[in-house]
C-alpha cells in the first residue's frame, strides 16, 4: 500500500476522498491475463459490519487508475478502504484507514497485489459469461473444451474415442500423451462473447457457425492464445466468414484414431483452406466439419493465406505451419490439438480454465425488460454472519448456507447446515437456530436452539406458530473436531460413530415447534429419515417426508404426537419435497412435489394419486426436478423449478405459477434473472434472483409484481456472491448470502439489511 | 436572516455565461489538438460539434471540464457520431459502464481511441 496525499480545498464545509489504484507491471504481465475491472470498498468499519459503499475502477495501460472522486461528506468520517479485482485473482494487501476532516480532499493510492496462488495456477479461475468474456478472452483464443454434466452424446462418443486413444497413444506419438483426454471440444473465440465453432449437439441444427458462450453454460474451457497477435486477428476473420452456417456439422466418430501428423496431405489441405481462406461459407470442397478441424483449418488458412500474398504460386510442399497448427486437421482430435497446443510453449500459452455458468432462467427468452429498480449497494448493512463461529472456513462454509430466512415475533430466523452426504460439509449439524433481533439488528451471544439435525431448510408459520421440518435427523452429538481438521484415527473413529448411530437417525423424523419461548421438537414420524417441509391442511398437520420405502406424506391430527404415512413415489431415493394447496372445481386440494418433476394430489386417501401434468414447461430434463419454494398468492401457487446439486440442495431453473396442476406457466423474471426465493407482503408478491455481471460479482435483485404478470425492479444491489434467501419485516429487506457446492465464498453466511427508508417510494 | 438570495433567472444568467466561456474554450481546445481536422471546418461547425458535446453531457453522465474535453477527444478522434456509430462498438461498453466513473470511463476510452489510431498524422481524426 502506498501513502496518502493530501490536498486542502478550498471550501471548508465539505471534505472529499478520491482514489486511484495500481498495479506493478511486472506483476500484470505474470499472471498471465488482465486485472479487469476493480472494486473499492469504502467500510464504515474494517470488520465489514456496517456499511460498506462500493465504486469500481479501471486500469489504463500504464497499470494506473484515473483518479477518481469516490465520496464527498459535510460531517468528519473514518473509513476503511480495500480494492480487489472481480476477477478475485488481485486484491490490497490490507484495508487503508482515511481520516476525513472538513475542507480536506484527500487523494489515496491503492496498491493491488497478485494474490498468491493466482498465476497461471490450474483450475477454474472465473466465472464467464457473454457479458464479462472479454474481461479474460481476447479474439483468438483456442478454447477447449472440457467434461460437464451436461456432455451431448455426441460429445460422448467422442470422449469416449480419446480416452481408448489416450492408453493407445504410444503406438501414434508420444506428443498426444500431453492432451487430456476428457476434452471434447473446440471453439475459437471471436470477441464480445461469441464464438465460432462446429458444433454437434443437436445433430438435426448442427452447424458451423458462431454461437454465444453462454450456450456452453456449466463447462470449463482451458484458454490457449496464439502469440502471434497478426495471425489470430487474421484467423478470427477467416472464422467469421467461413462459419455462416453453410457448412454442416461431421460428427467425428473415428477422428481420434486417426494420424493427425502434417504430411504431405495435410500441406495439401492447408494449401486449400489458404487459397479459400476468403470465402463465404468454408472451402468449397468442405460441406462438413467437426469441432477441432475448423478451428485448425481456420488459423491455418490465415497462416497459409499470408505466404500466398508473397508466394502466389506456392505449391504444397512450400507451406510452412506455425508450430501447435502443424496437424492434419481433417485427422485432428480435441485430443490432438490440445496436446499440441501444450507443447507449443513459444508460440501459444496457456492463460487459464474458466467455467462457463448459468444465470438465467430456463425461459428467460420469454423474459421482458423493464426499468431498473433502485440501486442500494451503497446502503446494504452488514449485519453479521452467525454461522461463521461453528464452520469458520474450509468446506465448512458450505454448511453456512442460509437455505432460509423467516420472521416471526420480530426476529428473523436462519436457517443453515448441510444434509447431503458427500463434501462439501457433509452431513454437518446439529444446527445452531440463530435469530436476529430485529429492532437493534444484532444476533445474540448464543443461539436460540440446539436443532437436532443436520440442516435446518425452510420455516413454516402455521396456524400454531413457527415450525421447522427435521430436514436429517442428527441425533448423535456434535463433532466440532472435523471441522477444525481431523486425523486419520478421528476420521475412522467418526465413520464408526456414524456406523453404529445411523439407525437411530433414520429411526423416526423431527418435527420441531416453538411453543412460547420453548422450542419441542417431535420425533415421532417413522422411518422420517428426511422431513422437508410442513403444512396445515383440512385440520391435520401434514409432512412432506422422504423414508427408505421412497416418497411419503404423513398426516398427524394431534399436531406432531403421532402420523399416518402415504406414499406418494416409491423406491429408494424417491422424495416428496414440499407441499401446496391449489383449488379445483372441489375446492382447495393438497398437492405434493417430489423429485422427478412429478405432482401428486391428496384425495384423503393412500396413496397419493399421480398427476399426469408437466409442471415444468420449457424445462427438458426433470428427472431430479421439483417446486421449490411453493407460495400461494391470489389463488396460484408460485414456485421455483429446482434441480439437485448434489443430494438435497439445489439449484435454481427457473420461476413458474400455476392456478392449476395442469396450467403451470412459466413465469420468467425481466431481463431473465434466476429466482431463488419468495414471499408475500401486503398482496405483493416479491421474488429474490440475481444475475451475473461478471466473473466475481453478483447482482442481487428484488422484484415485484401484484397480477402475476408485470413485475416491477424493487432494488437491486452487487455482492460477491449471490443472496440466497430474503425476508420482510417492518418494510426492511433482510438477505442471507449463500454458495453453491463448488465456489465456496467467504461471504457466505452473511445476513444484510436494506432499510426501508433507503428504498423509498421504490417499494 | 437571509443575507443572499440567488433567484433562479440569475443562476440561469450565470449557467449561461459560464458555459459560453467552456465553449470558447473548448474551441480553442480542439484548434490545437486537431488542427487538421479543424482546418477543413469553419466556426459554426466547430462550434456545432461543441454543441453536439455538451448536449451528450447528461445521457454519457459527465460534467467536469476535463471530462467535456475528453469527450471532445473522442468526437475528433472517432467521429462526431461515434456513440451511435455501429462500427464503434467496443466504446459503448465503456461509455455506459455507470459503475466508473467519469473521469476513468472517458480517458481510458481517449487513451485506447488513441492507441487504435495509431501516431497523429495531421493531427487530425474523422469526422
Amino acid at each position: 500500500m502506498s501513502g496518502v496525499v493530501t490536498v486542502v480545498e478550498d471550501c471548508p464545509l465539505k471534505w472529499t476522498l478520491s482514489a486511484q489504484v495500481k498495479v506493478d507491471a511486472a506483476q500484470q504481465d505474470s499472471a498471465g491475463s488482465g486485472v479487469g475491472k476493480i472494486r473499492i470498498s469504502i467500510a464504515e468499519r474494517e470488520d465489514g459490519i456496517g456499511t460498506t459503499i462500493v465504486r469500481h475502477a479501471l486500469l489504463a495501460k500504464s497499470g494506473e487508475s484515473p483518479v477518481e472522486c469516490l465520496l464527498t461528506g459535510h460531517e468528519p468520517r473514518s473509513y476503511s478502504l480495500s480494492a480487489e479485482a472481480e476477477n478475485g485473482q488481485w486484491g490490497t494487501e490490507a484495508p487503508l484507514k482515511v481520516s476525513l476532516a472538513l475542507g480536506q480532499a484527500q487523494t489515496v493510492s491503492l496498491a493491488l497485489e497478485l494474490r498468491a496462488g493466482s498465476a497461471r495456477q490450474p483450475g477454474a479461475h472465473g466465472v464467464i459469461d457473454s457479458l464479462n468474456a472479454d474481461e479474460v478472452l481476447q479474439p483468438g483464443d483456442v478454447l477447449i473444451k472440457f467434461a460437464g454434466e451436461s456432455s451431448t452424446f455426441t460429445e460422448k462418443v467422442i470422449e469416449a474415442g480419446e480416452k481408448a486413444v489416450k492408453k493407445l497413444s504410444g503406438l501414434f506419438h508420444e506428443g498426444i500423451k500431453k492432451g487430456d483426454p476428457t476434452c471434447f471440444h473446440v471453439a475459437l473465440y471471436l470477441g464480445q462473447g461469441r464464438t465460432a465453432e462446429a458444433h454437434g449437439g443437436d445433430l438435426s441444427t448442427a452447424r458451423v457457425g458462431t454461437r454465444t458462450i453462454d450456450e456452453h453454460a456449466g463447462f470449463l474451457f482451458r484458454i490457449y492464445r496464439c502469440q502471434d497477435r497478426a495471425l489470430a486477428d487474421s484467423a478470427v476473420k477467416v472464422a467469421k466468414t467461413w462459419a455462416n452456417g453453410r457448412m454442416e456439422y461431421l460428427v467425428p466418430a473415428l477422428v481420434p484414431f486417426q494420424l493427425a501428423s502434417f504430411g504431405p496431405k495435410a500441406r495439401g489441405e492447408a494449401l486449400i483452406f489458404g487459397q479459400e481462406s476468403g470465402r463465404a461459407g468454408g472451402p468449397l470442397s468442405a460441406k462438413k466439419m467437426f469441432c477441432s478441424q475448423f478451428v485448425i483449418a481456420v488459423y491455418q488458412a490465415a497462416a497459409v493465406a499470408k505466404q500466398l500474398q508473397q508466394t502466389p504460386r506456392m505449391i504444397s510442399n512450400d507451406v510452412q505451419m506455425p508450430e501447435g497448427l502443424d496437424l492434419h486437421a481433417s485427422n485432428a482430435s480435441p485430443l490432438a490439438l490440445h496436446a499440441r497446443l501444450e507443447g507449443a510453449s513459444a508460440t501459444w500459452r496457456y492463460v487459464d480454465e474458466v467455467l462457463v455458468r448459468p444465470q438465467h432462467d430456463a425461459n428467460a427468452g420469454r423474459a421482458i425488460l423493464v426499468q431498473p429498480g433502485k440501486d442500494v449497494t451503497d446502503v446494504v448493512q452488514v449485519l453479521g454472519n452467525p454461522t461463521e463461529k461453528r464452520w469458520p472456513s474450509g468446506e465448512w462454509i458450505y454448511a453456512r448456507n442460509p437455505w432460509s430466512l423467516r420472521a416471526f415475533e420480530g426476529k428473523i430466523y436462519v436457517g443453515s447446515g448441510n444434509s447431503n452426504n458427500p463434501p462439501p460439509a457433509a452431513n454437518a449439524g446439529p444446527v445452531d437456530l440463530w435469530a436476529l433481533d430485529a429492532r437493534s439488528g444484532t444476533f445474540p451471544a448464543k443461539a436460540e436452539k440446539e436443532i437436532p439435525d443436520e440442516q435446518v431448510d425452510v420455516f413454516r408459520i402455521l396456524s400454531d406458530g413457527l415450525w421447522i421440518p427435521g430436514h436429517d435427523s442428527k441425533v448423535t452429538a456434535r463433532d466440532d473436531g472435523r471441522v477444525k481438521g481431523e486425523s486419520k484415527f478421528d476420521y475412522f473413529k467418526r465413520l464408526l460413530t456414524t456406523m453404529v448411530n445411523f439407525p437411530a437417525d433414520w429411526d423416526a423424523g423431527n418435527a420441531h415447534h416453538k411453543v412460547g419461548s420453548e422450542w419441542k421438537t417431535w420425533r415421532s414420524i417413522t422411518n422420517g429419515i428426511h422431513v422437508y417441509d410442513l403444512l396445515d391442511f383440512d385440520g391435520a398437520l401434514f409432512a412432506a417426508i422422504a423414508t427408505v420405502m421412497g416418497g411419503q406424506v404423513a398426516r398427524s391430527s394431534d399436531r406432531g404426537k403421532s402420523w399416518d404415512e402415504f406414499l406418494t413415489k416409491p423406491f429408494p431415493f424417491s422424495r416428496t419435497r414440499t407441499l401446496f394447496v391449489l383449488d379445483d372445481d372441489t375446492g382447495p386440494r393438497l398437492h405434493a412435489s417430489t423429485n422427478g418433476g412429478r405432482i401428486y394430489r391428496y384425495d384423503g386417501e393412500n396413496p397419493f394419486i399421480e398427476m399426469k401434468v408437466n409442471f415444468f414447461p420449457g424445462i427438458s430434463d426433470v428427472k431430479e426436478v421439483f417446486a421449490a419454494r411453493p407460495t400461494e398468492f391470489r389463488k396460484q401457487v408460485v414456485y421455483i423449478a429446482a434441480q439437485k446439486i448434489i443430494d438435497h440442495d439445489w439449484t435454481p431453473l427457473g420461476l413458474f405459477a400455476a392456478a392449476r396442476p395442469d396450467s403451470a406457466r412459466a413465469l420468467p423474471l425481466p431481463g431473465g434473472a434466476l429466482a431463488r426465493d419468495l414471499l408475500v407482503h401486503d398482496d405483493v408478491l416479491y421474488a429474490l434472483a440475481s444475475t451475473q455481471p461478471s466473473a466475481r460479482s453478483t447482482r442481487v435483485h428484488v422484484f415485484a409484481t401484484r397480477d402475476l404478470v408485470t413485475f416491477t425492479e424493487v432494488c437491486f444491489f452487487d455482492a460477491a456472491t449471490f443472496a440466497r434467501s430474503f425476508e420482510m419485516l417492518d418494510g426492511d429487506f433482510y438477505f442471507g448470502l449463500g454458495c453453491d457446492p463448488e465456489l465456496l465464498h467467504p461471504h457466505t453466511g452473511r445476513i444484510l439489511k436494506v432499510p426501508a427508508s433507503a428504498l423509498g417510494e421504490a417499494r | 436572516m437571509k443575507l443572499w438570495t440567488i433567484r433562479t433567472e440569475q443562476l440561469a444568467a450565470l449557467h449561461a455565461v459560464l458555459e459560453r466561456q467552456v465553449a470558447d474554450r473548448a474551441v480553442a481546445y480542439v484548434r490545437r489538438q486537431y488542427p487538421g481536422t479543424c482546418a477543413a471546418l469553419d466556426e459554426r461547425a466547430i462550434r456545432a460539434s461543441i454543441e453536439t458535446a455538451l448536449g451528450k453531457r447528461a445521457n454519457h453522465q459527465f460534467d467536469s471540464e476535463e471530462t467535456f474535453f475528453a469527450y471532445l477527444d473522442l468526437m475528433y478522434l472517432l467521429g462526431f457520431d461515434f456513440d451511435l456509430n455501429p462500427r464503434c462498438e467496443w466504446v459503448r461498453k465503456t461509455l455506459t459502464d455507470f459503475d466508473l466513473g467519469p473521469r476513468t470511463r472517458l480517458l481510458l476510452l481517449v487513451e485506447e481511441a488513441r492507441a487504435r489510431a495509431g501516431p497523429p498524422r495531421n493531427g487530425g481524426g474523422r469526422t
